[in-house]
């Protein structure tokens, strides 16, 4: 399911003094299939921007295209099947949960699209061993969990829903080395069966190891849409908007100043040492 | 060196028969920057908790040559300062500036002072335009950074930074941790970071290891930071600069392992200009 944005302008509260004009002129096209990074500082948009996908949010003016979707401001289609399709994962979902066993939690989302329970309870089984929690926690309180459980649990919930594109807004905050790695993991394998995802993220080493696809935003516009490669060779831009580069690329950088020619789009350490022995010996 | 804290047979469990810290002993040193390292559940945060008597454990805490107990437990807490990863349960006060001013009217500090403090570290953390808006409606980053200002200004001998930096964007990140380096040097606070990231546990002075409950490894991170085994076992990090010097050391390269990154940039220079 490709995402085309065109012209979208959207602005809080309009005509009030508080009236604030968040997104300006955005057109982007996201492609099936991709894994698409969304960058930028606080307060450049992009929270605005992942909450037009699923209709949370409908555009001031313009129109966001999702599949045969066409959100407008004038147009009354039923968004409650878009939101099925996409599914949108918010800041520490973990706050989100509130059921009394972590299995009613999961078949919460999936009913609430009319899913029966029984093969709610089946998908949920599924979704927590995707996760990587096992069955035994079903009928555990989902307030007994560690933060980073808690997490699991939440987007277990999302997964639940089966949709075909996962709007992620810092998926991996707080969460430790190893949690993480799960996490992107499981993201990129939704991302291997076809599907998209769309993530917003701080950490440019995410960005380079998973993403194909960078979208920069600054002040509600689009500055950069382009491959992740294109993004992390233009130093100084990124500098500019004191966006940091990944820990590979900026180690390839500094050898390359200091005569090593070594390729940017190098995007694991296990390259990035073949290509430093390759130029050493 | 003097301590400034020492914990010695330290445990605590919040549910019986489940101990959830089990017999912990160490010292940080006076001025020092350490870092406590472990996954999400190791116990780092309840360490925290319990060094400021938030909760209360078997075994011995002293700080600054003050044993923690209910008798000198508002003085401990005079000493240090904590920010938490969740910014959102410690603001009181409805402006930035109040908020700032709460911790400097508990230390009863003279009310002309205090707007000079106030502003000198709001400017420190980049939040100085914010001084007259409403806690709560700032970003996460945002928030961060008042709570950072409101513990500094009062200037505490330690400060405890439990994840403190995890909400906030690479540039925030680096902006705080240059400050709190900075008070380290200059103004001689002891500085006990909690974190995942094993880059600012490379540039600390010692590092604490902690899985599940108990303490691993204490160190210098030169030491601790390239037991590979250890660190994989606890679902840690490998500093960068170990992976790439331990590689190329086994395919025969002559380099020695390092944490230090940009040491490393000038190691591999001379390596590649002596080819």
């Amino acid at each position: 399911m490709a995402i085309t944005f065109k012209e979208v302008e959207y602005t809080y509260s309009p005509d009030t003094p508080f009236a604030y004009h968040a997104l300006k002129g955005i057109d982007l096209n996201i492609p099936k299939g991709s894994f698409t990074a969304l960058i930028g500082h606080t307060g450049s948009g992009k929270s605005t921007l992942i909450q037009h996908i699923n209709g949370l949010l409908i555009p001031t003016k313009g129109e966001v295209c999702v599949d045969d979707y066409i959100i407008t401001a004038t147009n009354k289609q039923k968004l409650k099947p878009l939101r099925k399709k996409a599914g949108l994962v918010f800041q520490f979902p973990e706050y989100q949960l509130f059921e009394e066993t972590i299995e009613k939690d999961i078949i919460f989302g999936p009913m609430n699209f009319g899913m029966n329970e029984e093969s709610a309870k089946k998908i949920a089984r599924e979704m927590l061993v995707k996760v990587g929690l096992d069955e035994s926690y079903l009928e555990r309180s989902p307030f007994e969990l560690s933060g980073g459980q808690k997490r699991r649990v939440a987007i277990a919930g999302i997964l639940a829903m089966e949709p075909d594109i996962l709007v992620l807004d810092e998926p991996t905050a707080g969460l430790d080395p190893q949690g993480t790695k799960e996490m992107m993991r499981l993201f990129k394998d939704f991302q291997e069966t076809g599907k998209s995802v769309i993530m917003v993220t701080h950490d440019m080493n995410q960005v380079l190891e998973y993403c194909d696809h960078a979208i920069v935003m600054n002040h509600g516009q689009i500055e950069k849409d382009c491959s992740v490669t294109e993004l992390f060779n233009e130093t100084e831009y990124l500098e500019s908007l004191s966006i940091d580069l990944p820990i590979i690329t900026s180690f390839i950088h500094q050898l390359n100043k200091k005569g090593f020619h070594l390729p940017v789009s190098i995007k694991s350490v296990d390259e990035l040492i073949e290509a430093i022995g390759g130029e050493l010996s | 060196m003097e301590n400034m804290i020492e914990v010695k047979h330290l445990s605590f469990e919040y549910e019986a028969g489940a101990k959830t810290i089990e017999d912990i002993s160490f010292t940080i040193p006076k001025g020092s920057y350490t870092t406590i390292l472990g996954h999400n559940g190791s116990g780092k945060s309840t360490i925290a908790k319990l060094l400021i008597g938030l909760l209360e454990g078997q075994g011995e805490i002293i700080v600054d040559q003050i044993p923690l107990t209910i008798d000198h437990l508002y003085e401990v807490r005079s000493k240090i300062g904590i920010v938490f990863q969740n910014p959102d349960n410690q603001f009181i006060g409805s402006t930035v500036r109040d908020d700032i001013a709460f911790g400097l009217e508990n230390l009863c500090i003279e009310p002309d002072l205090m707007p000079g403090i106030i502003e000198e570290y709001a400017r420190k953390v980049n939040m100085y335009d914010f001084l007259d808006h409403e806690p709560t409606k700032l970003s996460g980053g945002q928030k961060q950074r008042v709570a950072i200002a409101g513990i500094l200004a009062m200037s505490p001998s330690i400060i405890i930074l439990d994840e403190a930096t995890s909400m906030l964007d690479p540039l925030g990140k680096r902006e705080i941790n240059e400050l709190v380096h900075q008070l380290n040097k200059e103004k001689g606070m002891t500085i006990l970071s909690i974190t995942h990231d094993i880059e600012e546990a490379a540039i600390s002075d010692q590092v604490i290891l902690m899985g599940d409950g108990h303490i691993i490894q204490t160190g210098a991170p030169d030491v601790v930071l390239k037991d590979v085994k250890t660190l994989e076992s606890l679902a840690l990090d490998v500093p960068f600069a170990y992976k790439i010097t331990s590689a190329l050391k086994k395919k025969g390269f002559p380099i020695e392992e390092t944490i230090d990154q940009k040491g490393l940039v000038e190691t591999l220079w001379q390596l590649h200009s002596k080819k």
